[in-house]
């Protein structure tokens, strides 16, 4: 028995035999228990240790398989690392039922959840990129129903993430050059172009976000919900094992600047087109090109935090995503438009869900007392400290993300005639939101809980740690 | 482990009224607990005098490495002074709810418990990080509340601008503590750079409405007298201590002397419309501007124990005045006598006020001093006009606690004069306080006998967000940029979605690649 066997085997086994059950809560229900336990797992059970079962019976997990001359190397370091995938991925599928999209999120979702994390795992690693572009593919049906034709969205994100991988292969193949001769500038010049024009598409830097509005507008909110956790959090953790294998490229004097500048770029670009929206799942899109800009933030100060600051950003940030694209979906269920001139007064009518919403977007711009406001205080003094000018731009992008969040929060309770208060929505739903809101306020207030978690997950990229 | 206890009577008394509206609706005695639990907290917060300074520290936040300081709450003998008359106010707010029209109404009193503990957490807050993570639960506590008692699309409105004016304030705050990271000194209560200060008055200031003026509610009468009391002095109490906090070397901006002009005209502007105002509840917000101001006033003049006497007064006063919904003659009595102690006369709660070592030029006195003459008058007018309701056809208990509950805010008023504090037993500058009643008594004598004094009901009602209005212009001037963004923000958002934008994209990448590629040389 081998690590990436039952965390990266057993998942793509079981995701076509999601398909069975005809009731999509029990495929909610069986996909959540399945990742939950895969994160327990990875938690609790030791990695290339023998474990002692009796006198003379013992047990060790092998941490490597060998697939067609190909590793896949789990290593007990990257055991956290499973244990928040996994763990925020139960929440997804949990919630999958009550948004309505179980029969397609929960299968599709595990099967591109494993793939995601084999990509971390293979030897060599460049072959990631291949992998995830697998998943990407993998990813299509989910957003676009194939009795549905695709739109704009889905060919732009198709076309966006296909065009990162060559520019990663090529970079890869050019950084084993670097290695053998760190001196030629002309090759690490065209190395580090390369790598990150790669990253700048599969991060959906500015201005190749385009495709997340358009998605929004297209697909099921709670789909591309899990699609923007997903992809950039494996992105960014594609990104940490080149930083953590190429030494040169981790003492690239220019790299911190560079890393603030596309953050800054994505917070203010991202900040102000939302402060515009007159739609609610754009507004989200928009909100993730915020979230993607912090964790790049929070990365330009891995030399002076190593990585807890962007760390720490991990579970806020899926959080914030998982309860609004479930109060996203449930509107869209119910009610059908997402634009806000049909969505006026909604806070008298679904409660529970508006404030879901409103707490998910408040916590996404770091409103004090939420989920999002530790890691997002913590990054801003880190790059305060750097240069004030950049603190002064992520405070323009903060403040547009008020903006939209105070025109959604005024278009909810800005009824066009006098309403009494009902609570509508299934019991399931307004149940997982209001979860859903404790955990975000539980955060804001004791971030701490997440330490157990946060202590280990740096020690997964040690060069990076120190 | 004091202010524990204190915030657990609190807390555990809301919990508990809102489980037993729950679980027992017909629960006989939930205006005991409530009652009982808040004087138990009053108590409680006297006796922390014996041990001043308290510390109430939470669990750090974790990692150590992002975050130096964590949520800390602090007992002394400024901070103190706020929490006693908060807890006090609650206490009167409480007593005073026997008499009112929708007794019994343990939402209501559960919501006062809470944001007596809420509001107390605030005026300890020993940094920053303390403060604004109470600022925003008060503001949300704020935010649904309103939400849920107006019904009015127009006052829906308003009650989202003004939360939002109040988040503002709070990012303030955020950002004077960044900027002074980035000066290499900590933000904290004791020290602060010198580029921060004047981030921390605008925060107090927008969250007070003081600058730029605004009101951040103006009509709510739909909301009750008493927890509406409550939420109004304990938003207010939790920024005013703010100015109590700013450490004076962080306030050396060039723009001091710019907003020291505009407090004190916004001082004179609110005390005018509160000394004109027909109706008491409607004219609050000018009341809390008001004194207000002449607290920003006494920080600005590096008087941190002025601006506690002027906040302290602000909340008793006023928390005597807007509970007071019935009259008798010695209620009315107690009501005017409370003018002493606003008055700055020596051994009174605002006899600090004045304090300083700076000098001021003469105008500013003239402004300052009609300013709260103005207050002090409009105060006793108000005190007037109480309802005049027949007090004989309550209960005999309730004949019995309505009045303490008024006495017991009075006694307060009177007792932090003398005793508890650093303002206490202060004689301060005498001939200011005699000027300024010998003002009051004028303008209320002058008031039935010019008429100017006394508008019209309709000309007060008049809306001030009329198109007409500077105001109306500034905000429309406002909506014109909002809307020619808008325009632009969409324009480029066409031309990245259509089907052209791969290409405009491909040329950004170029773009960018070719920067990247130079950078790197």
């Amino acid at each position: 028995m081998s690590a990436p066997l039952i965390w990266i085997g057993i998942p793509l086994i079981l995701s076509p035999f999601l398909w069975i059950p005809r009731r999509a809560n029990i495929i909610a229900f069986l996909g959540g228990i399945i990742a939950l336990f895969l994160a327990v797992l990875a938690w609790f059970f030791p990695i290339d240790t023998p474990i002692r079962i009796s006198a003379t019976l013992s047990f060790k997990l092998a941490d490597s398989l060998e697939i067609l001359g190909r590793q896949i190397i789990i290593s007990p370091a990257d055991q956290p690392l499973l244990t928040l995938i996994y763990g925020l991925a139960a929440l997804w599928f949990f919630g999958a039922s009550a948004a309505g999209i179980a029969r397609r999120l929960v299968p599709i979702g595990m099967s591109i959840i494993a793939l995601l994390v084999a990509s971390l795992s293979v030897q060599p690693f460049l072959y990631a990129a291949l992998i995830i572009q697998t998943a990407i593919l993998i990813a299509i049906p989910l957003l676009s129903p194939p009795e549905k034709k695709p739109g704009r969205g889905i060919i732009r994100f198709l076309i966006y993430q296909t065009l990162a991988m060559p520019f990663l292969l090529f970079s890869g193949w050019l950084m084993a050059g670097v290695e053998s001769n760190p001196g030629d500038l002309e090759l690490l010049t065209q190395a580090a172009t390369l790598l990150a024009l790669g990253f700048a598409f599969l991060l959906a830097i500015f201005p190749l976000y385009t495709w997340i509005p358009l998605l929004m507008e297209e697909a099921s909110p709670y789909a591309v919900g899990f699609i923007l956790w997903l992809l950039p959090s494996i992105a960014f953790f594609f990104a940490l094992g080149f930083l953590d294998r190429y030494a040169w490229l981790r003492d690239f004097d220019q790299l911190p600047a560079v890393l603030r500048s596309a953050g800054v770029l994505m917070i203010v670009t991202g900040g102000i087109w939302a402060a515009f929206q007159r739609h609610l799942g754009r507004m989200m899109g928009y909100a993730t090109v915020v979230n993607i800009g912090f964790s790049l933030l929070a990365l330009s100060l891995f030399q002076d935090y190593q990585l807890s600051a962007f760390f720490l950003f991990m579970v806020p940030q899926s959080l914030a995503i998982l309860v609004w694209s479930l109060s996203l979906s449930v509107l869209t269920l119910r009610e059908g438009s997402l634009l806000f001139r049909a969505r006026q007064g909604d806070m008298y009518r679904y409660p529970i869900i508006i404030m879901g919403l409103i707490f998910a977007h408040f916590s996404t711009l770091g409103l004090p007392l939420l989920a999002g406001f530790p890691p997002i205080l913590a990054t801003w003094g880190g790059v305060a400290e750097k240069t004030l000018v950049a603190a002064l731009w992520v405070a323009v992008g903060v403040a547009s993300l008020l903006t939209g969040a105070i025109r959604t929060l005024a278009v909810m309770v800005m009824s066009p005639k006098e309403e009494e208060w009902a609570i509508n929505g299934s019991l399931l739903q307004n149940i997982l939101i209001g979860v859903g809101i404790f955990f975000i306020l539980l955060l804001g207030l004791f971030p701490q809980f997440m330490s157990p978690l946060l202590t280990k997950l740096p020690f997964v990229f040690s060069h990076l740690t120190g | 482990m004091l202010i524990l206890t204190t915030l657990s009577f609190l807390f555990l008394g809301a919990l508990a009224l809102l489980l037993l509206r729950l679980f027992n609706p017909d629960f006989r005695y939930s205006w005991l607990l409530a009652v009982t639990s808040i004087f138990f907290a009053w108590v409680s917060v006297l006796f922390w005098q014996i041990k001043t300074p308290l510390v109430f520290t939470l669990p750090a936040w974790q990692p150590a490495i992002l975050f130096p300081n964590s949520p800390d709450f602090l007992a002394d003998q400024l901070s103190w002074a706020y929490a006693f008359s908060l807890a006090t106010v609650g206490l009167g707010t409480l007593l005073t709810a026997i008499a009112r029209e929708n007794f019994p109404s343990s939402p209501a009193w559960a919501g006062t418990l809470a944001l007596s503990g809420i509001g107390i957490l605030a005026v300890l807050a020993e940094n920053p990080l303390a403060l604004v993570l109470a600022w925003t639960a008060i503001d949300l506590a704020e935010l649904f509340t309103l939400l849920a008692s107006v019904q009015e699309r127009k006052l829906r409105e308003r009650v989202v601008i003004s939360f939002s004016m109040r988040v503002i304030g709070s990012g303030f705050l955020i950002w004077a503590s960044l900027v002074s990271t980035a000066a290499g000194t900590p933000l904290n209560f004791i020290s602060a750079s010198k580029e921060s200060g004047i981030y921390m008055l605008i925060a107090a200031g927008l969250r007070l409405g003081v600058f730029p003026m605004h009101l951040p509610f103006k009509t709510e009468s739909a909301l009750r007298r008493g927890y509406g009391t409550m939420l109004r002095l304990t938003s207010a109490a939790s920024s005013l201590i703010l100015l109590a906090r700013i450490p004076y070397e962080s306030l050396q901006s060039p723009f001091i002397p710019y907003v020291f002009v505009i407090v004190a005209l916004t001082a004179l502007y609110s005390s005018w419309m509160w000394f004109r105002a027909s109706d008491t509840l409607d004219a609050r917000p000018y009341w809390l501007l008001g004194m207000a101001s002449l607290a920003l006033i006494a920080t600005l003049r590096a008087n941190p124990v002025g601006s506690v006497a002027w906040g302290t007064a602000l909340i008793l006063s006023g928390g005597m005045l807007f509970l007071s919904s019935l009259q008798n003659k010695w209620l009315n009595r107690l009501l005017q006598l409370s003018l002493i102690a606003m008055s700055a006369l020596p051994f009174t709660l605002t006899a600090t006020g004045w304090q300083s070592a700076d000098t001021l030029w003469w105008a500013y006195w003239l402004i300052l001093l009609s300013a709260q003459a103005l207050l002090l008058a409009g105060y006793y007018r108000h005190a007037q006009r109480v309802k005049k309701t027949d007090f004989k056809s309550f209960s005999s208990l309730s004949r019995f606690i309505y009045p303490l509950g008024i006495g017991i805010i009075f006694f307060s008023l009177f007792l932090l004069g003398i005793w508890g504090w650093q303002g206490a037993r202060a004689i301060g500058v005498w001939y200011l306080g005699i000027a300024v009643s010998i003002l009051t008594l004028i303008f209320v004598w002058l008031r039935p006998r010019i008429r100017s004094l006394n508008p019209l009901e309709a000309h007060w009602l008049k809306p001030n967000t009329e198109e007409k209005t500077k105001t109306g212009r500034v905000y429309g001037l406002f909506w014109s940029l909002y809307y020619f963004l808008r325009r632009l923000s969409r324009l480029i958002s066409n031309i990245l979605e259509s089907d052209g934008g791969i290409l405009w994209t491909l040329l950004f990448i170029i773009l960018f690649a070719s920067l990247i590629a130079e950078g790197i040389r």
